[in-house]
């Protein structure tokens, strides 16, 4: 984050040559707040199809706008020209929270494990790399619900994950490479 | 003890600022549709400005001095007029 006399920004966007896929996420106080934000994101995105002087990479007409209760959601394919829609996320009301994804993703992981292991313990049972996973998922998203089961000689640790992309389809990204294929005793959906 | 950059940095805030308080009627014909105070419109708007030339600023002093500080400002003041323009069309009625 850049540092200027003027407080800046939380987040503070440099277009690059790469592109993804990025959401917004910004949270108000009540929901008839973060309606009003939607409103003038909504007009921002109609006055942007009108005129050709914004600074924008990407097509207005290719945005999705979504009010959530008290979070508004912006999601956008760009190379991080997003000053305008932060403008109006910041300025049309104070956001409690302001949150920026690339290729977003809400995930939930299981991992089958022998009963009666808790996360530390199965840390220390289990090989390196589950270990670390493991690790890895319970300081994002906190300790695991655990069940039970049927054959009554396994457990399941679920988590449920929310925030930049970690998952392709064989591989989760969490520090390392964690193979899916080499542990078929995890599952990401 | 401040740097050339962080000068020319505040020099343009300063100067926006002014620009601000010269059309300090259009502010506060927008701030009804806005839930931030004025003091914060100012602020944000600032921001905005000052961050879109940071880079420029940080290149318009030796080695590289691929802009001078003139031409900072200058484009600092457009990109402020371009972005109130868009905050007027934005928060009106």
């Amino acid at each position: 984050m850049s540092r200027v006399p003027a407080k800046v920004f939380v987040l503070k966007f440099r277009p690059s040559s790469h592109s993804d896929d990025y959401t917004m996420i910004a949270a108000y106080k009540d929901e008839q707040t973060a309606e009003k934000v939607g409103k003038v994101l909504r007009k921002l995105v109609e006055d942007m199809k009108k005129r050709d002087d914004y600074d924008i990479d990407w097509n207005p007409e290719e945005t999705t706008i979504n009010v959530d209760r008290k979070q508004v959601w912006f999601e956008v394919y760009t190379a991080g020209y997003l000053d305008d829609v932060e403008s109006v996320l910041r300025k049309v009301a104070a956001p409690e929270n302001v949150e920026c994804y690339k290729d977003y993703q809400e995930l939930t992981v299981r991992a089958t494990v022998p009963k009666g292991l808790t996360p530390e313990t199965a840390m220390i049972v289990l090989d390196r790399e589950e270990a670390e996973a493991i690790k890895w998922f319970n300081e994002e998203c906190g300790k695991p619900t655990v069940t039970d089961c049927e054959d009554g000689k396994h457990q399941v640790f679920e988590w449920h994950y929310e925030g930049e992309g970690i998952s392709d389809n064989s591989t989760l990204y969490v520090g390392f490479e964690f193979s899916l294929s080499d542990h078929k005793n995890w599952e990401v959906e | 003890m401040k740097g050339p950059v962080e000068n020319l940095l505040s020099e343009i805030a300063e100067m926006v600022a002014k620009e601000l308080d010269d059309h300090i009627r259009d502010v506060r014909q927008m701030l009804p549709q806005l839930d931030v105070d004025e003091a914060e419109y100012k602020r944000l708007l600032l921001s905005e400005v000052v961050n879109d030339v940071m880079i420029e600023a940080q290149f318009a002093f030796p080695p590289h001095k691929s802009y001078s500080p003139d031409e900072v400002k200058t484009k600092a003041l457009n990109i402020f007029r371009k972005k109130f323009e868009r905050d007027k069309r934005l928060y009106s009625e």
